[in-house]
């Protein structure tokens, strides 16, 4: 009879774009012919894995897991541990000759987003490392091109050497989550094309010690941060008169500036101080307020012309 | 097995396609080709139906024959086996002229016969039919384990496939030793 092996390159290849992304990976497996043939295929030939999240935890000498939200909502867990010397793919352990795991979970992955074709909504990347650990690690990662439109980094302060993991054209929002006050380097972080691509910057929960200029360029912003001047409130509410796309900032201060409070005036009674600020071009019916709540948080956004309250244009401080 | 059956017992030109050809159509007589497989046994098949492979299609085309001609001259598929070949007059029948269905169901479901049809099909480039046989064979591993799917599919491990390469090797080794050998015998 007529051997599966043996059939001509264009039925493999119809039988592999009619196959899920996740068929052909276990085909793969089967033999080395057909390892050989699938590792040789164009990417365009290889049916699209519809991903729609990864979440990648990095634990330091103990893990890595990988886990993926397909576009049905069902998920696929791989976890490679290297005590067990093993890959677990959705609860079911292989024992793996090799004791380098690290890097058969990078050569895993690479082999899953060779399907990617479509941008991911979401990828975390989880880094439960000491810095220099993790370092490591997204220098390992850098093999790797994720497309995604959302990135979320939990790490202890290695934020610079992982965003540039991602491809800057496709990124619309930054999200940093602290794992305490740490030192990051927010100067050489704003260089990268990912931070200034990016629309929206979000960061939390502990304050991060950055200069208003480098986050001024946001359309949308959720963060925390150390201390904020007058001169840096009047600074931004510039850059946001001036912004064709600004909508909101949302800004909590830890350390507040006495002076800006004295600079500003009277606050109401019950603590808001409230203020909106016209656009001098068009159009003139939009105008940025800017509120300030009981000393330790600054909201910015675009609204309508604010009719209550009084128009200023001069500077805050 | 249940489809070799019908295929002999159809095996004579294919009257049930030509009588709703002709109701349909009585302007323009129909003109017939012949094919046969390595068993053959000739199969009638009108011109319509065989449009669905580019490769006979090729074939009509440049050849121009007279009814007499054709009949004088079946198409030989000595590479098709005779039952395959039915399967594939029959599906060529059954669509002739009607745009194809996304899905077709009645492919042979025993792997061997669906193997030799891909090839029968590939061969003869009946592309909608090509496609619905490497879905029927990719819908047989879709979800399985490796090791289900070398079953299904009957391919060898790769420590097999070594062991049997190594042999292959050995032996024409053997061989080509004794030629050099004899080689040298003749040069003595």
């Amino acid at each position: 009879m007529s051997s599966i092996l043996k059939m001509p390159e264009l039925v493999l290849n119809k039988i592999m774009e009619v196959l899920d992304f996740k068929s052909v990976l276990t085909l793969r497996q089967a033999c080395r012919d057909f390892r050989n043939f699938i590792d040789d295929l164009d990417d365009s030939e290889l049916p699209d894995s519809k991903i729609q999240s990864i979440q990648i935890i990095m634990t330091y000498e103990e893990s890595i897991e990988f886990q993926f939200e397909n576009f049905d909502g069902s998920m696929d867990i791989i976890l490679y541990s290297n005590r067990e010397n093993s890959r677990i793919f959705n609860g079911k352990t292989r024992i793996l000759e090799t004791s380098v795991i690290f890097n058969v979970a990078i050569q895993d992955l690479e082999r899953i987003l060779k399907f990617q074709k479509s941008i991911l909504k979401n990828l975390d990347l989880i880094f439960s490392t000491p810095s220099t650990v993790g370092v490591q690690m997204s220098n390992i990662l850098g093999a790797l091109e994720f497309k995604t439109q959302y990135l979320k980094i939990l790490a202890q302060s290695e934020y610079l050497s992982i965003l540039p993991l991602v491809d800057p054209g496709t990124l619309k929002i930054i999200d940093f989550q602290l794992w305490h006050n740490s030192a990051v380097e927010m100067d050489q972080i704003a260089e990268t094309e990912q931070w200034k691509n990016a629309r929206e910057f979000i960061s939390r929960p502990y304050s991060l010690n950055i200069d208003v200029k480098f986050f001024s360029h946001f359309s949308k912003c959720n963060i925390y941060i150390q201390s904020i001047s007058g001169t840096d409130l009047n600074f931004l509410k510039e850059s946001y008169i001036n912004s064709s796309n600004f909508e909101y900032s949302h800004i909590g201060v830890e350390f507040w500036n006495e002076e800006l409070s004295s600079a500003l005036g009277p606050f109401d009674i019950d603590g808001i101080y409230q203020k909106c600020f016209l656009k001098d071009i068009f159009p003139q019916s939009e105008s940025i307020r800017v509120k300030l709540y009981g000393y330790y948080v600054c909201n910015c956004s675009r609204v309508e012309a604010c009719k209550s309250t009084e128009f200023s244009t001069k500077t805050l401080d | 097995m249940s489809s070799t059956e019908q295929g002999t017992s159809s095996a004579a030109p294919a009257e049930p396609t030509t009588a709703p050809e002709s109701a349909a159509a009585p302007e323009v007589p129909e003109s017939f080709y012949y094919v046969h497989g390595k068993d053959k046994v000739v199969h009638k098949v009108s011109a319509g139906a065989l449009q669905h492979s580019a490769l006979i299609h090729g074939m009509i085309s440049n050849l121009g024959y007279t009814e007499e001609q054709a009949k004088a001259n079946p198409f030989p598929f000595e590479n098709i086996d005779g039952d395959i070949l039915q399967m594939v007059v029959d599906w060529c029948n059954q669509h002739k002229g009607k745009p194809t269905p996304p899905e077709d169901t009645n492919l042979p479901k025993q792997k061997e016969k669906l193997f030799d049809l891909v090839l029968a099909v590939n061969y003869l480039e009946i592309k909608e039919l090509l496609t619905y046989c490497c879905k029927q064979v990719a819908m047989m591993v879709k979800g399985k384990s490796p090791e289900e799917i070398r079953e299904i599919w009957m391919i060898p491990t790769d420590a097999e496939d070594e062991a049997a390469e190594k042999e292959a090797k050995k032996r024409a080794g053997k061989e080509a030793a004794g030629e050099t050998a004899a080689a040298a015998g003749d040069a003595k």
